[in-house]
């Protein structure tokens, strides 16, 4: 499937910027019109051109390597892998790259080439598929706390230790824990990329979905629950740590979870990946296309690190040398 | 290149300011001081070292007159290492005053009488208390750079003499500490300071720079609660029991004091 504009026959894509499809060739707005592919999902259909290259396993959303076309796969949208809901680009392109270049910029030891227009200009927006689950859970807690109190009577000193039993019993309900799908992207990435802000998620439409990369989930929703009950665990532990205060010292003694889990949604969220080739290796870099916070961990380029680590030791020395004869001669 | 001048400019400019500054100060001063005579008709300044108890050879004496004599021009100060064997200046006040009143009587002085002077006097007499006695007695401006407490701390190196030992080597090296305390343009801190300074800042900025994370963690315990909040059905927190320990404080106690006068130097018993 592609959406073609009615006004040019350009390919309309849609603009976070405007939140609304728009025609980059003719500027028409909401002028689409969703032209069903009847060939072969690794055919092109603007073009015909064989897109192999970039239907991949998972694919679902591509763009023609020939006449650059955003293609969304039909069948990879539809029945057990139609998304439950999407939450659509609100960073443009354009917006992803200032706010690499704000987070990045200031770093000295990158390599020249790393944000220049040439390098960046290759970031591409990606929906990336997610598990978003639902747990009830009542958790049990029992520990215990100190408090120290110390005060001195004659050649003395004493240390009073107050022990407290602590007890705890909560009702949490979660609401649409993020989990990632996709093998292709590392967890420890799209775990740093959260939160999204959940108010702006859609019922699933493909229009969205124009002008993006994409891909369907990799893993059943069953594979995933670990890492869901993970986070669930986690956040319960988190939450009734934060009831524990005024303690010097707490020790646990146990703590027992119980988790129901009570719905999972099937969602698309929006990422803009810059992966930049340095060296042989591959560093990449997301923009989460909702909120715009930055994750990624820039390259060191060594002959940087040698010029301005000799430069700094060479002003340090010029410097302390001067200020040495200054004072040679005041004092 | 672009960047890297933008990023270094700051610090070009001060470095270049500095420079500026510090160069021409330092090569005029520098001219001063070496433009600056001896100017003192009273004391003629033939004599620096003067061993009347016989503990070097002449050659010794020799070199050591050639070093005290670099040691004065550095100085601008000048300076007698005056030995004797006196029993009649057994004691370290003798001593002190034989010191202070060679300088006085012989209107010692760089450039002026009363201007810079140092006068060593080691005194190999053994005195009533069995023991040897010298003083280092310094007068005018070379008391801003060497204090009596300097004066002290040089003498110690006397402890490295016995009876028997050629004194040269020791007051040669006491020499070497005056001409380093004294000099008129010396330097604060050496150059080794510098360029070890500049390595650990070199390498601490590195450090710095290099450093970078994947990214900050962003949600906290109640990111996904439903509602925003968790309820407690039990939260309670009871008290148990207490404990109570003492341990004996232990105490300590101390004290100190001071003194002053218009001839400076230090003095040392051996």
């Amino acid at each position: 499937m592609i959406f073609k504009c009615k006004n040019c026959g350009g390919n309309i894509v849609y603009n976070p910027d405007k939140a609304t499809m728009c025609c980059p060739h003719c500027d028409g707005l909401d002028t689409e019109e969703k032209l069903v592919s009847t060939e072969s999902i690794r055919t092109c259909a603007n073009c015909g051109a064989p897109m192999d290259s970039v239907v991949l396993e998972h694919t679902f959303a591509t763009k023609c390597p020939n006449c650059g076309t955003y293609t969304i796969l039909d069948e990879r949208v539809a029945d057990k892998y139609k998304p439950d809901l999407i939450l659509p680009f609100r960073v443009s392109k354009d917006k992803a790259i200032s706010l690499l270049r704000d987070e990045f910029g200031r770093r000295v030891f990158t390599p020249s080439t790393f944000l220049n227009n040439a390098s960046v200009s290759k970031i591409e927006g990606t929906y990336v598929p997610f598990f978003m689950y639902d747990y009830d859970t009542e958790s049990e807690y029992y520990g215990t706390g100190t408090k120290v109190r110390s005060w001195s009577s004659g050649d003395y000193e004493y240390t009073e230790t107050s022990y407290y039993d602590i007890h705890r019993v909560m009702d949490a309900d979660f609401d649409k824990i993020p989990v990632d799908a996709s093998d292709y992207m590392d967890d420890t990435y799209m775990d740093l990329m959260e939160p999204y802000a959940y108010e702006g998620l859609e019922d699933f439409e493909e229009k969205y979905m124009s002008g993006f990369l994409g891909e369907k989930y990799n893993r059943s929703e069953e594979e995933l629950a670990s890492r869901a009950e993970n986070k669930v665990a986690s956040a319960v532990e988190g939450l009734v740590n934060d009831s524990i205060s005024g303690y010097a010292t707490v020790t646990k003694k146990s703590m027992e979870i119980q988790s129901a889990k009570k719905n999972v949604d099937y969602a698309l969220l929006p990422v803009w990946e810059y992966i930049f080739r340095y060296r042989g290796n591959d560093y990449k870099f997301h923009v989460n296309g909702q909120t715009g916070k930055v994750v990624g961990k820039t390259p060191v380029a060594k002959d940087k690190v040698a010029l301005y680590g000799l430069t700094v030791f060479g002003l340090i020395t010029l410097i302390g040398s001067m200020l040495r004869l200054l004072l040679a001669v005041v004092m | 290149m672009k960047s890297y001048f933008k990023y270094f400019a700051i610090p070009f400019i001060i470095a270049l300011v500095i420079t500026v500054i510090a160069l021409p100060m330092y090569l005029v001063a520098r001219a001063d001081f070496l433009n600056t005579a001896r100017n003192n008709s009273s004391w003629d300044n033939s004599v620096t070292v003067l061993d009347l108890a016989d503990k070097m050879s002449n050659e010794e004496e020799a070199a050591l007159t050639e070093q005290l004599r670099k040691a004065e021009a550095a100085c601008q100060t000048d300076i007698v290492f005056f030995i004797i064997d006196d029993p009649a200046n057994g004691y370290l006040d003798s001593v002190r005053r034989l010191a202070d009143s060679f300088s006085e009587d012989n209107h010692m002085g760089y450039d002026y009488p009363g201007g810079s002077a140092i006068v060593f006097v080691d005194n190999w007499s053994r005195g009533g208390d069995g023991r040897i006695h010298s003083w280092m007695s310094t007068t005018g401006e070379i008391r801003s750079r060497i204090s009596d407490s300097d004066a002290t701390e040089m003498l110690n190196v006397l402890d490295e003499l016995s009876d028997d030992d050629d004194p040269y080597y020791v007051y040669s090296k006491l020499g070497k500490s005056v001409e380093k305390k004294g000099s008129k343009l010396r330097m604060p801190y050496s150059m080794g300071a510098v360029l070890f300074v500049a390595l650990v800042i070199a390498v601490i900025y590195i450090i710095i720079n290099w450093r970078s994370k994947l990214g900050d963690v962003t949600v906290t315990s109640g990111t996904y609660l439903e509602d925003g909040k968790a309820s407690f059905k039990v939260r309670t927190d009871t008290f148990n029991h207490k404990t109570v320990t003492k341990h004996k404080i232990e105490r300590s106690s101390g004290g100190g004091g001071g003194g002053g006068g218009s001839h400076g130097g230090g003095g040392h018993s051996r």
